[in-house]
């Protein structure tokens, strides 16, 4: 590999007054902070000492692949000094939502993908994406019982809700918006323990959700996720699966679940708007392999996870008051 | 055909409403692989990304290379 490669969201990256964001600042921007609104996603190649060797943003493999090769070009005419790093960069964030990760918790990655009448025969659909869920140790516990028979059955609640708010929507292809609580049908998610093998029980899932937005009322106030203008959607589904509890410890070990679903509707950037209006939509939830944060963790509105000091939807040079440099 | 059998069968038809696909715990496993990302999908998970532009600058300075940096909407790796 001919490069150190790293992946980022950029809008926080282009709009932060965080340290990090400011550094990506100074990098991509000839020195100065970013106070336009032109989109700076795509890829990027930097020497440590912050010169832009290339830049495209194209999903193109030949255009991206040229730009690659242009940038190798000018690395190699870079003499030691100027593959230093940057002095400036040796710089700490104050706030990244992935110290929000909840150690001892549950954070579960969930895949949306688009299905048909075929499914879950025949090929995949190529319409998928993935996202994160965060539950604390606190909430976990709270949900779980100390005890236990085979046979007994259990409402996880928490868990239902943050499906149905957050990872059980449209977004197979993009992003999309949560659900408020008020704009949820039902979220209903109930454990029954199949089995119990020392301090671990089986539990079987079952479960159901349905949301729908009818009208242009954004109900999560000021947030960088609030739409200029809201469009009718909706998603109902059906939830089943598996989990294995450590129930002394008060944790998920494993988590084996499936959604699937019927959508309606479109919202402003789930790359809808030209398709039929409703259609099937599949999921899958286990634990998470990596401390990647949700999308809408800034909604979660729970004290466990840190908040930035200054809120990231204002944080343009004049709304947080601070100067370019 | 008369006309206003052409008129008929020209008009939109009305499609009946979507129903959510049974789903049997036999076909769980089946699910799963289907909506899970396979092989092709995660072609772009080969690559070690750091998590974070920060990260991603102090390795291409430990490693003596440039630095190749995705930035998307949303995390590239997880939802754009």
């Amino acid at each position: 590999m001919q490069f150190a490669c790293a992946a980022d969201e950029v809008w926080r990256l282009q709009r932060g007054s965080d340290e990090d964001c400011l550094l990506f600042q100074r990098w991509s921007n000839r020195g100065k902070r970013i106070t336009d609104r032109g989109t700076r996603q795509g890829f990027w190649v930097f020497s440590p000492g912050g010169e832009v060797l290339g830049r495209i943003n194209s999903r193109n493999p030949e255009k991206v692949c040229a730009m690659l090769d242009g940038a190798l070009e000018r690395w190699a005419e870079l003499d030691d000094k100027a593959r230093q790093l940057d002095p400036t960069a040796e710089v700490a964030p104050a706030h990244r939502w992935e110290d929000g990760y909840p150690d001892g918790g549950l954070a579960l990655e969930r895949f949306s993908r688009d299905i048909d009448e075929r499914s879950p025969e025949g090929e995949p659909s190529n319409r998928w994406n993935r996202d994160t869920v965060w539950f604390s140790a606190g909430e976990v516990r709270a949900m779980l019982p100390q005890s236990t028979a085979v046979g007994d059955t259990f409402a996880l609640d928490v868990l239902a809700d943050r499906l149905a708010r957050y990872v059980l929507v449209d977004d197979a292809h993009g992003q999309t918006l949560p659900y408020a609580t008020q704009e949820l049908e039902r979220a209903e998610l109930v454990a029954r323990v199949v089995a119990i093998d020392s301090a671990h029980a089986t539990v079987e899932l079952t479960g159901a959700t349905a949301a729908a937005v009818t009208d242009d009322e954004w109900l999560y106030g000021d947030d960088q996720w609030r739409p200029k203008r809201r469009f009718p959607h909706s998603i109902r589904t059906t939830v089943a699966g598996t989990a294995t509890l450590d129930l002394v410890a008060g944790t998920f070990v494993d988590v084996d679940l499936v959604a699937l679903g019927v959508r309606t509707g479109r919202t402003n950037f789930n790359g809808r708007g030209r398709e039929g209006n409703t259609s099937l939509l599949g999921f899958h939830l286990s634990l998470a392999p990596d401390r990647l944060p949700p999308t809408f963790v800034s909604l979660y509105g729970v004290d466990w996870i840190p908040k930035p000091e200054v809120p990231t939807w204002r944080d343009s040079p004049e709304e947080a008051g601070v100067g370019g440099r | 055909m008369s006309v206003a059998l052409v008129l008929l069968l020209a008009l939109p038809q009305s499609t009946p409403p979507l129903e959510i696909p049974t789903l049997d715990r036999a076909d769980l496993a089946a699910w799963r692989e289907h909506l899970r990302p396979n092989e092709v999908d995660l072609r772009y998970a080969r690559i070690d990304w750091a998590p974070t532009f920060l990260e991603g600058v102090r390795r291409a300075d430990a490693d003596g290379k440039p630095l190749l940096l995705w930035l998307m909407n949303g995390h590239p790796l997880g939802c754009t």
